[in-house]
């Protein structure tokens, strides 16, 4: 075991923050790091709080070849905080446990490479599936494609529909695993950019005249290796967990889009959704139910933004669709064509403010943060409403 | 044939650590080079694993921009995706980049049918139905370098690395442009190859300082650099293509090498050097399959502007109708008036600076 070992933990933006300490601190709970909430982006929640590391190491992205260990966040006793990000989480695969399910997700995450930070795009042009445009950049990808994060790795990238941007790939797996990895892929990728003199950025709208950076989740639900939304087609459980983030897309739309610029990214032919819908490989709608064969069979919500908390948004999303399963949820009909021009299907909230007043009153989002941790959210997104920052 | 080749030679390297990624590739309309790169050992576990594509890269224009007016795919279709299969035998090292190794395969839908705007599977099907004859093609490039053999000896190894032994590759100081001469090839096989060198040539180009472009008119009245292509009969023989002038416009695709390009003696075509390979290959392979046969269309030519004069003929050509899919026709068309209305309007930097990049 390397003698320093890196402890990581997400603050309320999904962030990772990080310390290193002796090998020989590490124990169940690392009592000599305190914390509270508040400094990490959940106001009011002052309590202190220690990192509690997994068992596992994973490859951290502030030491080369060095190791990371992941936190959650708990008391003194151990009991979770509520400023525990990856607690949040972890209650709805748990909830999902309740059903005899797992749900498996996997994220795509886009973000721009900037000749330095605040800089202009690595390119100017838009060089989507570019093998040459991208080729110059391979010191940087490259290292985040050999990245491997337990049972969830990164498989591949390529320039994305934006000058200078870049999609990542990740496999799918355990909803906590798949979350872990776009914490940990977002800090990979800042540092060794920052390693080649470059910076990337994954806000949600980098500029007035760039693309919107966008973190699609994939995911479905299974049981004793059984794709449980696929029944050669769409499940019937699968239609009512599509149901369930369709009816709560809106109120949870701050979760995924927690800044004004988020609401920037969504714009009509942006492949940003505007509207409520699900269709099937369709690039305008909200959730794509992708259902060609069991093991490929999933649903795609792609209204996030890159700088949301993956975690949050996950366990979000996964609430939401055990709702739709629960109260046997009918997603309606598909949104066939071009979504963007449907103005008789609901709206996604366009600004923080909309979307926060849909937050605020959610009984949902209060189940899915545990009501202090919704209630501290709200004052964080309120100080945000109105100002943007690109 | 040289060098390592194929799924089993992958897998070897990715032991080794000596291949660290994999190209999935396709051409866009106009050639460029498309595609994703995967970890080595992740393709390796899964090589027949589809990776699916915005299919709007198969209809956008040469800055990459997506607009109404394309049958194929609109906001109206949703922009589904695309799949692309991995083609086993086309597994190569990429010489010029350590660790990299590249792929290509036909774009096919979701039912796994050929795409009928895919320029791969355009050439393959063209190709087939004319008896699968060898082509021989010269690509020509740009390149303005005091001390080239740097980078012709890179172009030399790329072409090695992908199996390809030129017969010719020279560089002429006088008016700094780059010859790459393929020996005869299958259809696809010769397409592939020229993709990739000119892929390989920008790439080359970026990392040893030297300025190279595949645009074929970088100034007016400059030297246009083409792409010549000969259909060889069995006994070696190139075979007469009367009627390719009608396919002008899958040719030379862009205003640039419209302008700049003169059509040729009917054994060879002349393309542009920024044409899409799959499509000016597939162009003289139609027009050598019909000899004579048909008469002109009753369109002007040498008059005006030659490139809307290459869409007037493309859409007129029965040639066209007989073996290029109507849909992609129509498609070709709406990218090629946009284009002229671009080009007409004087373009700007931004324009100019896409052409000298294409390829």
């Amino acid at each position: 075991m390397s003698a320093r070992v890196d402890l990581a933990w997400p603050d309320a933006d999904g962030r990772l923050r990080h310390v290193t300490v002796a090998a020989s601190e590490i124990g169940p709970i690392v009592k000599s790091v305190a914390l509270s909430g508040d400094e990490l982006g959940w106001p009011g929640l002052t309590g202190t709080v220690h990192p509690a590391p997994d068992p596992v190491g994973l490859p951290s992205p502030w030491r080369p070849a060095g190791d990371v260990r992941l936190c959650r966040l708990v008391d003194r006793y151990g009991t979770p905080a509520t400023s525990c990000s990856r607690s949040v989480l972890g209650r709805a695969a748990d909830r999902a446990a309740s059903f005899g399910a797992e749900p498996v997700m996997a994220a795509e995450v886009e973000f721009l490479l900037r000749r330095e930070p605040g800089g202009e795009p690595v390119y100017p042009y838009i060089e989507n599936y570019g093998i040459v445009a991208g080729a110059p950049y391979e010191p940087i990808l490259g290292a985040i494609r050999d990245l491997e994060f337990g049972p969830v790795r990164v498989t591949a990238s390529n320039p994305e529909y934006g000058p200078g941007q870049f999609e990542v790939n990740l496999s799918h797996g355990p909803a906590l695993a798949a979350a872990d990895a776009v914490a940990l892929l977002r800090s990979h990728a800042e540092e060794l950019a920052r390693t080649h003199g470059l910076a990337a950025d994954f806000a949600a709208k980098p500029g007035d005249e760039l693309s919107g950076n966008g973190l699609h989740v994939h995911q479905s639900l299974w049981s004793q290796r059984r794709n449980r939304f696929w029944s050669n087609g769409l499940s019937a459980e699968a239609r009512s967990y599509l149901g369930g983030l369709l009816g709560s897309l809106s109120e949870l739309a701050a979760i995924g889009s927690p800044s004004e610029d988020a609401y920037l990214r969504r714009e009509v032919g942006s492949f940003c959704p505007t509207v409520v819908s699900w269709d099937g490989d369709n690039r305008t709608v909200a959730i794509r139910a992708l259902a060609d064969s069991e093991s490929a069979t999933r649903l795609e919500q792609r209204d996030a933004a890159a700088d949301a908390n993956p975690y949050l948004v996950f366990a979000g999303q996964i609430h939401a669709g055990l709702d739709g399963v629960d109260d046997g949820a009918d997603p309606g009909p598909r949104a066939t064509g071009n979504a963007y021009v449907r103005d008789d299907l609901p709206k996604i909230p366009t600004g923080l403010g909309e979307s926060l007043r849909l937050l605020e009153s959610s009984d949902l989002a209060i189940r899915v943060l545990g009501a202090d941790a919704h209630a501290s959210f709200c004052v964080a997104l309120g100080d945000r409403v109105g100002s943007t920052v690109r | 044939m040289s060098g390592p080749a194929g799924l089993e030679a992958l897998r070897r390297a990715a032991d080794a650590g000596e291949a660290r990624t994999v190209r999935v590739c396709f051409s866009d309309h106009y050639g460029v080079l498309r595609g994703r790169r995967i970890a080595a050992p992740v393709f390796a576990a899964d090589p027949d694993a589809r990776q699916g594509f915005c299919d709007g890269a198969l209809v956008w224009d040469i800055r990459c921009d997506i607009f109404e007016g394309i049958d194929f795919s609109n906001y109206g279709t949703g922009y589904p995706d695309l799949y692309v299969r991995p083609e086993h035998g086309t597994l190569r090292p990429c010489a010029w980049t350590a660790g990299e190794w590249s792929v290509f395969g036909d774009c096919r839908d979701d039912e796994g049918e050929a795409i009928d705007v895919d320029p791969r599977g355009i050439l393959r099907a063209i190709a087939a139905r004319s008896g699968s004859p060898n082509v021989t093609a010269e690509l020509e490039l740009h390149l303005e370098a005091e001390q080239p053999d740097r980078f012709i000896a890179a172009i030399d190894a790329a072409a090695n690395g992908i199996g390809i032994e030129l017969v010719a590759l020279v560089h002429s100081a006088g008016d700094g442009v780059a010859r790459i001469g393929l020996p005869g090839l299958g259809a696809i096989a010769a397409a592939d190859a020229l993709v990739t060198l000119r892929s390989a040539a920008r790439e080359i180009a970026a990392t040893s300082g030297v300025a190279m472009t595949a645009m074929s008119q970088t100034e007016e009245g400059g030297r246009a650099t083409r792409l010549l292509i000969e259909v060889t009969d069995e006994s070696g023989r190139a075979v007469e293509q009367p009627a390719v002038e009608e396919l002008a416009l899958l040719l030379r695709p862009l205003p640039s090498g419209a302008h700049g390009v003169v059509a040729g003696g009917s054994a060879v075509a002349v393309a542009a050097s920024d044409a899409n390979p799959y499509l000016a290959i597939a162009a003289a392979i139609a027009a050598a399959a019909e000899p004579a046969a048909e008469p002109r269309p009753a369109v002007e030519s040498g008059t005006g502007d030659p490139y809307r004069s290459s869409i007037r003929r493309l859409s007129a050509s029965a040639l066209a109708r007989r073996w290029f899919p109507e849909r992609f026709i129509h498609d070709t068309l709406a990218l090629a008036v946009r284009e002229a209305g671009i080009s007409e309007n004087g373009g700007g930097p931004w324009d100019v600076a896409r052409y000298r990049e294409c390829g």
